[in-house]
C-alpha cells in the first residue's frame, strides 16, 4: 500500500523483555502504535540474546501501522565487554576506567559496520575508538 | 510530602551526532528499562521513505521515576553529563497509565462511507442492519483502515464485489481489502504481498474474521507466472509498483474485469491510466479523498 512515514524512533531496550512500561510506553503511545504487537514481536526476535541491548528501529506510517528492524548492539557495550569493564562504572566519563586492543576496535567496527555512517572499516574504527575515547576506555 | 507514585520524568538529551552512542550509554545507565532514540527526518514521498538530517540534534530519551531514586538518578545522570558541554537536557514530568492500551486512543471505528465499517478489535460494536463489519487489531501490517486509500478502495469494492465473484489482492497489507470482499459475497480471494510479514499478519486476520478458507495469501511478486484469471483486480500499492504491473495486470485480467487502482496521489492519475491504457485498459471512474485517489478501469472484452 502507499505507506507514508509518519515517525522513525530507535528504542535501544534489553532484549527479550519489552513490556509497556518507559520507555516503550511513553515513547510508541505518543504514536499510537500497537504497543503489545511491538513487544511481543520484539520478544520473539531477541529471544535468544536476553539482557544484551538490542535496539529496533520503528518506522511509523500514517495509518499508525509500523514496521521495524533490528541494529547492532551498542558500540559502549561492545567496547566494555571488550575492555571487561562492570556495566554502569564508565559513568564517570573524566578518568580512565580500562583499555583495549587495536584489534578489538576493529572487530567492533566490523560489526557496527551495518549501522554506521562509514564507508570503510578505516571510518568505522574511527567512530568506535571516539566513542571509546568519551566513555574512558583507552586504546593500546 | 507530594505523592509522586506514578510520575516519572521523561528527560530528554539534545545532542550532537557525534556524541549520540557516548550521550546513549550515560543515559542508559541510569534508565535501565532502556532510552529511545530520535533521528531529525525528512519524510519523504509516498513509498519513498525518509532521510536523516545529517548534523542535527539528536533526541535521547530516558524515563526515570519521580521518587527519591528518581531524584538519585537524575543527580548522576547530570553530573555524567558535564563531561558533553554541547549536549542541552529537557525535563517533562510524565503520568504513568496503561500504555498496553492508552494508544487505543487513536483508533476508533472507521465508515467508510458505504456498508463496510472497520471495527478494532477491542471496541464493542453493534452492526446496524446492513452493515459488513471487518475487525482489525492495528499492528505490524499496512491497512488500519485509517487511511484514505484503504477506505477508498473499500468504499470502491462495496459496489463492485458481486456475490461469488473470484478476486486478486495486490498488496494485501493486513488483508483489510480481502477480508471486506468475502464478507461482501466474493467466492474466493487471492492475496499477495512482497512482505511476508504482512502475509502472517493478514492471515490472522482472515482468521479472527473467520474468512480465512476463502483467502489464499502469498508472499512474493506478481509476475505473468501468476495462474489465475480475474474478474475484479484490486491493488492499492503505489503510482510506479502499479505502473510496473501494468503487463501483469493485462494478463491476469478476465476479459470484462475490473482493475481498481489506489495508492496514487490524484495528480498521478494520467500517468497511470495511460500506462494502463497501453495494457487494454479503458479508465471507467475516478474517486478522491484529501490528496489520494482510486481509479476504476475495465479490460477490453466481454464478461464471461
Amino acid at each position: 500500500m502507499a505507506k507514508k512515514v509518519r515517525a522513525v524512533l530507535t528504542l535501544q531496550i534489553p532484549g527479550g523483555k519489552a513490556n509497556p512500561a518507559p520507555p516503550i510506553g511513553p515513547a510508541l503511545g505518543q504514536h499510537g502504535v500497537n504497543i503489545m504487537e511491538f513487544c511481543k514481536e520484539y520478544n520473539a526476535r531477541t529471544a535468544n540474546q536476553v539482557g544484551q541491548i538490542i535496539p529496533a528501529q520503528l518506522t511509523i506510517f500514517e495509518d499508525r501501522s509500523f514496521t521495524f528492524v533490528l541494529r547492532t548492539p551498542p558500540a559502549a557495550d561492545l567496547l566494555r565487554q571488550a575492555a571487561g569493564v562492570q556495566k554502569g562504572s564508565g559513568t564517570n566519563r573524566l578518568n580512565k576506567v580500562g583499555k583495549v586492543k587495536a584489534s578489538d576496535i576493529r572487530k567492533i567496527a566490523e560489526t557496527k559496520m551495518p549501522d554506521l555512517n562509514a564507508n570503510t572499516v578505516e571510518q568505522a574504527m574511527k567512530i568506535v575508538e571516539g566513542t571509546a575515547r568519551s566513555m574512558g576506555i583507552e586504546v593500546v | 510530602m507530594a505523592d509522586l507514585t506514578g510520575l516519572w520524568f521523561e528527560i530528554t538529551a539534545r545532542t550532537p551526532p557525534d556524541d549520540v552512542e557516548a550521550v546513549s550509554d550515560v543515559m542508559r545507565a541510569v534508565s535501565p528499562g532502556g532510552i529511545s532514540v530520535e533521528e531529525p527526518v525528512d519524510i519523504l514521498g509516498p513509498d519513498k521513505g525518509f532521510r536523516v538530517r545529517p548534523g542535527e540534534a539528536v533526541l535521547v530519551r530516558a524515563y526515570l521515576p519521580a521518587s527519591e531514586l528518581g531524584a538519585v538518578l537524575t543527580d548522576r545522570l547530570r553530573t555524567a553529563m558535564q563531561a558533553f558541554p554541547a549536549v542541552e537536557l529537557i525535563a517533562k514530568p510524565i503520568y504513568e497509565q496503561d500504555w498496553s492500551v492508552s494508544w487505543r486512543e487513536f483508533f476508533g471505528v472507521v465508515e467508510t462511507g458505504g456498508r463496510v465499517v472497520i471495527v478494532p478489535t477491542w471496541i464493542e460494536h453493534e452492526a446496524k442492519p446492513g452493515q459488513v463489519v471487518v475487525s482489525l487489531d492495528p499492528g505490524r501490517a499496512f491497512g488500519t483502515g485509517h487511511h484514505e486509500t484503504t477506505r477508498l478502495c473499500l468504499h470502491a469494492l462495496d459496489r463492485l464485489v458481486k456475490p461469488g465473484i473470484d478476486m486478486l489482492d495486490v498488496g494485501t497489507g493486513s488483508g483489510v481489502l480481502a477480508i471486506a470482499a468475502v464478507k461482501l459475497g466474493a467466492r474466493h480471494v487471492d492475496a499477495i504481498d512482497i512482505d511476508p510479514i504482512a502475509t502472517e499478519v493478514a492471515q490472522a486476520n482472515c482468521d479472527a474474521n473467520g474468512v480465512a478458507e476463502a483467502v489464499s495469501l502469498r508472499a512474493g511478486t506478481l509476475d505473468d507466472s501468476h495462474e489465475g484469471r480475474y474478474p475484479l483486480i484490486v491493488s492499492n500499492i503505489s503510482t510506479d509498483a502499479n505502473i510496473g504491473l501494468a503487463p501483469v495486470f493485462g494478463e491476469v485480467a478476465a476479459p470484462g474485469a475490473t482493475l481498481v487502482l489506489s495508492g496514487i496521489l490524484s495528480p498521478d492519475a494520467d500517468r497511470v491510466c495511460e500506462a494502463m491504457a497501453a495494457h487494454g485498459f479503458e479508465r471507467a471512474g475516478f474517486d478522491e479523498e484529501r490528496d489520494w485517489c482510486v481509479i476504476e478501469l475495465k479490460a477490453r472484452g466481454h464478461a464471461v
